[in-house]
């Protein structure tokens, strides 16, 4: 007997996707949406609350149907397709369990459905987060119900694991603690990740694609160095920053004392890149977030 | 790979490869549900057995003690109720497995067919219990002297005939397993409304099996209320089989598309 190969980490595009719920064919959860997700990355999926992630990870993980438009995982429609469902994992929130019995019950069925499932790394975890497998779902608090979903997004190993704002109610210790049990694992077993939150400085780091949802369509969507690329932050005295800056389009301003540090959206040229190194202005990244709240304002790029 | 009659390896297609990994998750999922629901099930269903045995012990002795004893306790109250415990937790078990079913890799496909074989495995078990119990009853009635007729199952006349009785209560437990599973998924699916109101049409199949076998404290008066003659075994269980069918076809309808929630607690 041999251990089943792990099939290749999956790929997902959405086109043209509609949503709505109920008769508010108005105000559609998802509204065109197109995206793709490349296979064996660790893509951002960011937006405002009811934006349409949730609705968009739920068609992607067979859990509901598109009124219109495709979707494919792995190159496959997943609605009741046993290949794409068995390499799906998606993790909402704290993680759909059996609530009425123990934390393990729920976990023994998770790791009699999924075959490549890790009961080694699984019991790690719950060491780590300390989440006691004689209770029932229901009686663990709010952090401790969404570490046992992160549990159980990591040790299924799928070949697509989505966690879906699994950060709920987690304090920082743990929040982080599963950022870095994410990218170990995941550098060691390569898969597709997708990961949805609205804490993007803490998980900005470890995207290497980002897509954006804003009221059912996707805003953007680009490698993270690509986004980053989209802006840049100066810093410097307030008087030279502020003249510099004058007529782009500023995302962001800080200022602390005489020193100013204004985000741009938009790329600088070589020409001005030199001329505010020349007036002694130091140029960086912009964080994921102020690009994120620009573009979600309301306004687009 | 595989290897051919030479020793080399062939390359397997990748769609061949996928076909077999569909068949074998399709088979585990279909398993684990099966004997999640099974196990779930039964783990209540001992208390279930223990609680109405003690009832039906503490009947038969005020009715021994009292001489007002004239025919099985076991039937009534143990077998009897059996098919309603059934349904309450056909109505709670594929509800609270299926999000964490899906969640966890398996089809409504195959959630389907094990609810299918759950209500199989438990209308086999429960009929097995409560057709023993009613034997063990009927030697004990036989031994005392006491009469072990039944005054209201029909099909038999006493727990001596313990597999006509085994074949009343498989039926019945299936069936209305089902039906639980039917209207539990109706309420999922369709919300308050639209539930309740897809209740009736969801108890036919109960209707239809206990017209079918004629049985029990509403079987028979059901019957005969319709106008309907004695029943025969065979008549019965091809109505009983007319009635699992379609039990089994609308929970099939009525979750082979539904949209899954997520748990919340």
């Amino acid at each position: 007997m041999t251990a089943p190969t792990r099939p290749d980490p999956f790929g997902v595009e959405l086109r043209d996707v509609t949503l709505s719920f109920g008769k508010d064919e108005k105000h559609p959860a998802l509204d065109g949406l197109s995206l793709t997700v490349r296979p064996g990355t660790i893509t951002g999926l960011l937006g405002r609350n009811g934006a349409g992630k949730t609705t968009a990870l739920s068609l992607i993980a067979a859990m509901r149907r598109p009124d219109a438009g495709t979707v494919l995982v792995d190159g496959e429609d997943p609605f009741e397709n046993a290949w794409t469902m068995a390499g799906t994992q998606l993790v909402r929130e704290s993680g759909d369990t059996i609530t009425s019995t123990k934390v393990k019950d729920s976990l023994g069925y998770y790791a009699e459905l999924r075959e490549h499932w890790d009961a080694d790394l699984a019991a790690r975890l719950v060491d780590l987060f300390e989440i006691d497998l004689r209770k029932t779902p229901e009686s663990l608090s709010r952090g401790k119900r969404s570490a046992l979903g992160a549990v159980i997004g990591l040790a299924s190993r799928a070949p697509l694991t989505i966690f879906d704002e699994v950060y709920l109610g987690m304090d920082a210790p743990s929040r982080y603690a599963f950022y870095d049990a994410l990218v170990e694992d995941y550098t060691e077993h390569p898969r597709t990740v997708v990961l949805s939150s609205h804490l993007i400085d803490e998980v900005e780091r470890i995207f290497e694609d980002v897509v954006i949802v804003d009221r059912g369509r996707v805003l953007l969507a680009e490698s993270v160095e690509s986004v980053r690329g989209r802006g840049v932050s100066i810093t410097g005295s307030a008087a030279v920053v502020e003249q510099f800056v004058d007529g782009h389009r500023v995302l962001a301003r800080q200022r602390l004392g005489g020193t100013a540090q204004v985000t741009l959206f938009g790329a600088l040229d070589d020409a001005q890149r030199a001329e505010a190194t020349a007036a002694g202005l130091e140029l960086g990244a912009v964080p994921l977030q102020d690009l994120f709240v620009h573009l979600t304002r309301g306004e687009q790029p | 790979m595989t290897e051919n009659l030479a020793g080399q390896a062939v390359p397997v297609p990748r769609e061949a490869q996928r076909a077999a990994a569909r068949r074998a998750a399709e088979q585990r999922s279909l398993r684990t549900a099966a004997w999640s629901m099974s196990v779930g099930t039964w783990q209540i269903g001992v208390w279930f057995w223990a609680i109405v045995l003690i009832i039906a012990g503490i009947i038969g002795y005020v009715e021994v003690r009292t001489d007002i004893l004239d025919g099985s306790v076991i039937d009534g109250v143990v077998s009897g109720s059996a098919k309603f415990f059934l349904f309450v937790m056909g109505i709670i078990t594929p509800l609270a497995s299926i999000a964490v079913h899906v969640a966890a890799g398996g089809t409504r496909r195959s959630l389907i067919r094990s609810t299918w074989c759950t209500a199989v495995v438990l209308g086999l078990t429960f009929a097995l219990v409560a057709a023993a119990l009613g034997y063990v009853e009927w030697l004990v009635f036989r031994a005392q002297g006491w009469s072990p007729e039944l005054d209201r199952a029909q099909l038999y006349a006493d727990g001596g005939q313990v597999g006509t009785a085994f074949l009343v209560q498989l039926f019945f437990c299936s069936v209305y397993w089902l039906a639980g599973a039917s209207i539990g998924m109706g309420y999922y699916r369709l919300g308050v409304w639209g539930g309740t109101f897809a209740i009736v049409p969801f108890l036919l199949p109960v209707v239809l099996v206990e017209l079918a076998f004629q049985s029990g404290y509403f079987g028979r008066p059901f019957a005969q209320a319709v106008g309907l003659s004695d029943a025969q075994v065979l008549t019965a269980v091809i109505g009983g089989l007319v009635a699992l069918v379609a039990a089994a076809f609308a929970f099939h309808l009525v979750t082979r598309s539904v949209a899954i929630a997520p748990v919340t607690s």
